[in-house]
Parts: C-alpha cells; sequence; structure tokens
C-alpha cells in the first residue's frame, strides 16, 4: 500500500513538473514565437492577363 | 487536326476552346450523341489517322493504355489523368514516346496541369526555391468528383528534404484562403499525383506539398462507397499555388491562384498544352505543363478566359496609416 502511494505521488509529481515545463514553453513561444502580426489588409487581386509580362519583370 | 477522345464535360469544353481558335477538331466518343458538341466540331468513334495530336479527356483508368496505343502509332498526345497510378503508368511510356519522337504531356487539366504552369511562371527569377505547395478547391465532372473521392483515402506522397516521403491521406491540415467567392477551406493531403510532377519538373526543390479540400463528410465517408451519385459538375473551383524561395530582393513568398469551374479550367489548359504541342513547345518524351517551351505565352492564353489572382498581403505593423493599433514592437534583424 505504501508502495502505490509512493509511486502515485512520484507520478503526480512529474504530471505537475510535465505540465509546468509546457506552460513555461507556452509562455515562452507566446511572448517571443511568431512573425510579427498577421496581413490586415491586402488579399487577392484579379492579373490582368496582359500584365503578365510586367508582373514577371516585377518579380526579377 | 487535334483530336479530343472523351465528350464529358472537359472534352466538350476542350473541342470549343479548340475550335473558336480555328482548329480542326474531332471528338472521338461512341458513347455521345454528336449533337451535343459544338458547331463544327466533327464526332468520331475512332481517333483519326491524320490527328496531330490527341487529348484524352476520358475516365482516369482508360487513359494510360489508349495513350500507349497511340504513341505507337505515332501521334502526340496531352492527358488529363490526375490519378497517381495513371501518372506512373505514363512515365513508363516515356522511353516509347522518345522513339515515336513525341511529347506526351500528363496532368493538364486543373491540379495538376494550371497549378504546375504557374508553379514554375512563380519560380523563374528565384535564385534557389526552398517549398511548393498546391491547394485545389472542388470538382469538375462526375469522373473528377469520384477521384476527389478516393483521393482522401490511403496514403499520399510529399516531399521533404528532397525525398519522397508518405503521408496518410486526409491528415495536414490546413487553412487556405481561396479568392472569392470561395474563402478559406481547410485542405488536407490526399492520395495526388501533383507532388511527383512537381518532383519531376522541379527536382532541386526539397520540399514539395500537394492538399485537396475537403470537407468533414469528405473525410468521413471516404472510406465507403459514394453515397449518392456525383453532382452533373463541381460549379466553382480554385487552386492556390505557393513558391517560396531566395530571389534578388531576398526570401520571397509568391502566392497566385485559379479561380473558375474546375472542368472548364482543365479544358483550357488542355487546349492550350495541344496548340503548345502543335507548335513544338514541348521536348519529345514524358512532361508536364510546367516544362512547356513558352512559360508565359501559354499562362497569357490560359489567362485570358481563366481569372488569375496574386495576393498582395500587407502587414499592420508597414501600415503607417493605422493608428487604431498599438505598433508592435519589430522583430530584430
Amino acid at each position: 500500500m505504501c508502495n502505490y502511494d509512493a509511486l502515485m505521488f512520484t507520478m503526480m509529481r512529474r504530471a505537475i513538473f510535465g505540465m509546468g515545463i509546457a506552460g513555461l514553453m507556452a509562455i515562452v513561444l507566446r511572448i517571443f514565437g511568431g512573425d510579427g502580426s498577421a496581413p490586415q489588409s491586402g488579399g487577392w487581386r484579379e492579373i490582368d492577363p496582359a500584365s503578365l509580362g510586367d508582373l514577371s519583370r516585377q518579380h526579377e | 487536326m487535334i483530336a479530343v477522345v472523351g465528350a464529358g464535360l472537359v472534352g466538350r469544353r476542350a473541342a470549343t476552346e479548340l475550335s473558336a481558335r480555328d482548329h480542326e477538331v474531332v471528338v472521338v466518343d461512341e458513347r455521345r450523341m454528336p449533337q451535343r458538341l459544338p458547331a463544327g466540331v466533327v464526332s468520331r468513334t475512332s481517333v483519326p489517322q491524320g490527328a496531330s495530336v490527341v487529348i484524352l479527356a476520358t475516365p482516369t483508368w482508360a487513359q494510360p493504355d489508349a495513350a500507349a496505343q497511340l504513341i505507337e502509332n505515332g501521334n502526340a498526345v496531352v492527358s488529363t489523368s490526375d490519378a497517381p497510378a495513371d501518372i506512373r503508368a505514363f512515365e513508363r511510356l516515356d522511353l516509347d514516346a522518345r522513339r515515336a519522337e513525341q511529347p506526351l504531356v500528363v496532368g493538364a487539366a486543373h491540379s495538376p496541369g494550371l497549378s504546375l504552369l504557374v508553379a514554375r511562371w512563380l519560380a523563374n527569377g528565384l535564385d534557389s526555391v526552398d517549398s511548393i505547395s498546391t491547394a485545389s478547391f472542388g470538382t469538375g465532372g462526375p469522373a473528377c468528383a469520384r477521384r476527389h473521392h478516393q483521393a482522401i483515402r490511403g496514403f499520399g506522397r510529399h516531399y521533404d528534404q528532397g525525398q519522397e516521403e508518405l503521408c496518410r491521406a486526409g491528415s495536414g491540415r490546413r487553412l487556405i484562403w481561396f479568392p472569392d467567392p470561395i474563402g478559406g477551406v481547410d485542405c488536407y493531403y490526399g492520395r495526388l499525383a501533383e507532388p511527383f510532377l512537381l518532383h519531376r519538373s522541379f527536382p532541386e526543390v526539397p520540399r514539395i506539398r500537394a492538399r485537396i479540400a475537403a470537407t468533414r463528410r469528405d473525410r468521413l465517408t471516404s472510406r465507403l462507397p459514394m453515397l449518392r451519385p456525383p453532382h452533373d459538375e463541381g460549379l466553382i473551383g480554385g487552386c492556390v499555388v505557393e513558391v517560396r524561395g531566395r530571389g534578388a530582393k531576398g526570401y520571397e513568398h509568391r502566392l497566385l491562384a485559379s479561380c473558375a469551374p474546375q472542368a472548364s479550367v482543365a479544358a483550357h489548359t488542355a487546349a492550350a498544352a495541344a496548340e503548345a504541342v502543335l507548335q513544338g513547345r514541348f521536348d519529345v518524351g514524358v512532361g508536364t505543363m510546367a516544362d512547356v517551351g513558352d512559360i508565359e505565352g501559354t499562362l497569357s492564353t490560359i489567362a485570358r478566359s481563366v481569372p488569375l489572382f496574386s495576393f498582395d498581403g500587407k502587414s499592420a505593423q508597414s501600415d503607417s496609416t493605422d493608428l487604431s493599433r498599438p505598433a508592435r514592437k519589430p522583430k530584430r534583424q
């Protein structure tokens, strides 16, 4: 019985430790992660077929 | 003369398109009534001897055998099949096509097809390409809808670090924004031919992904037979192609999309491929739309009938006029 209690205690301690690490990582990623702000304007713009050449040159 | 085998949605529309461009077109399909064909297009039950190019617009399973026979007869072939097994079968015809000195254009539809052409156009001018991703939405005719149903079960393939890897169809969810009226749709990996074809045309690109739009019901019922007969035509379709790589301006992220009925786009792409074959813009042997000689000319031809969209995203932090939001700390370089 005593052995069972010790095992349960160890398991709980490890679970809490794991959750703590996960929480810390989540906080770090939330604060320092990401790639700037998501696009807030712009979007899909229909291309005039005649301007494909101009777009190619812009790419280059 | 151009022969179109199959008088389904794609076949009829490709014939109409080519006929409007003053080509002599023959539609080969013994099951269809001639009055369903556009005016000026002749109907036959077998491919005529004088056909310079043959467009295969039949259900996918019938195409590899037909292509083998046509190549043996000395015809150039444009295939609209998008089934991975068919693409593998076509690859085995490469030597035969080279011996016959004829091109065999595979996957000349919407996605794959136009998507490959767009990928090549976007990749042009980049010093190195790191990643190509495609996503498609919608279906064309009933045969296309059945293929879509099959594509969400089993295993697909994609490329990571240049190596082919297995991926479970229906996994890899990503929210993709298509042009209006489609909008945001969840897309998943599938049993698709696009990764093979992209890898064939871009062997140096380490990361290649292809996804297909699907609903929860599509994913849930993919292992069952189709619960109801497919619609005559999926009304709207779309394809988004994303190319990332390093160019003269630094790391670039280029996106282009199409938005039109799948069957119409497939027909316009097949028609453009057939014209390109007639003009000698494909090398002999197996090729894809990304291997056409004049990328911009071919894309312009298709873009006259298919609306194309470029994505111009603009970050809030670079928008100095918007003062309602607090400025975020710029990312350290």
